[in-house]
């Protein structure tokens, strides 16, 4: 059916989009497949109150805040623990050539994202919001205004705010020392 | 100064943190299937309204039958009269248009 090809090509276009904000707002890939069809599903069934005043792109992003807040409530529910998206490269040692300053430095920064995928799931939704689209997604403040129902002051209060939490845990962490070897790490797990 | 240079660096090493894109794996026919899941849509048929075409038939039979009244009644030409007059032949106009084809420009789904 004609409609449906075209909705398809829509998903086509937009699917890499989708996946990688709902991998950033929700911080793990369980069942991010499944949340990339919901998102879907939702703008299909807002299609015919579409009127065009808004790029797709617009309706995709605030759907898909609303779906990974959605999620988070549902995992606080069943109290699941998370499993950060960086966390799931295994075998990552293994792609280090050769071990040297590169592979410390490779290390280190690898940390350091791990780090700050922590400190986000600490901020509030709307903060990783909108540090996500900004940053990852590089939306304009009225872009994200547009997309999350906000003013744009707001936008750039959270932009701001979100920042400041992330440096400061981040630094928090860092003086307490919880930088530790690879080995470590791995041994205590999500402890 | 030394702990701003510090802040700095480290809301920059953020930043970059942020701005990088998590490598994202898309299921072979994922829009594919996506796109299966949806229902299909109803087709359209264009057909005329029929919007109490009883109600506007007896409607009209009434407006005539006042008109009739108040022409009998009202024999001095009062403006009140004339007045009462001009209302009940304009809404006799306005049904007998929209009986007559405006209503056929509204569209029934099927």
């Amino acid at each position: 059916m004609a409609t449906d090809f075209s909705f398809e090509e829509i998903v086509r276009e937009h699917q890499a989009m989708v996946f990688r904000t709902l991998l950033r707002l929700t911080g793990s890939r369980e069942h991010v497949d499944d949340l990339a069809q919901e998102v879907f599903l939702r703008l299909y069934r807002a299609l015919p109150s579409f009127r065009g005043e808004a790029l797709v792109t617009t309706y995709l992003y605030r759907i898909a805040v609303n779906v990974a807040q959605d999620e988070w409530k549902r995992r606080r529910r069943d109290a699941q623990s998370l499993v950060s998206i960086s966390d799931e490269t295994s075998g990552w040692e293994e792609r280090l050539p050769h071990p040297g300053p590169n592979a410390e430095e490779l290390m280190e920064e690898h940390e350091f994202q791990l780090a700050v995928e922590e400190q986000m799931q600490r901020l509030s939704q709307v903060e990783r919001a909108v540090l996500v689209l900004y940053h990852q997604e590089e939306r304009t403040y009225e872009q994200i205004a547009l997309a999350l129902g906000l003013p744009i002051g707001t936008v750039r209060t959270h932009l701001h705010r979100g920042r400041k939490k992330l440096r400061e845990g981040i630094a928090a962490r860092q003086s307490e020392g919880d930088r530790t070897p690879v080995k470590e790490a791995r041994c205590t797990s999500n402890g | 100064m030394h702990e701003q240079r510090m802040n700095d660096v480290l809301e920059e090493r953020v930043v970059q943190a942020l701005e990088r894109v998590p490598e994202v794996r898309i299921p072979v026919g994922f829009a594919a299937r996506v796109a299966g899941q949806v229902p299909e849509r109803r087709a359209f048929a264009v057909r005329p309204a029929r919007y109490g075409l009883m109600t506007m038939r007896i409607s009209m039979a009434v407006l005539v039958l006042a008109l009739v009244v108040v022409a009998m009644l009202t024999t001095e030409r009062s403006i009140y009269g004339v007045a009462l007059e001009w209302v009940l032949c304009a809404e006799l106009v306005a049904l007998a248009l929209w009986l007559g084809g405006v209503r056929y420009f509204f569209v029934h789904e099927v």
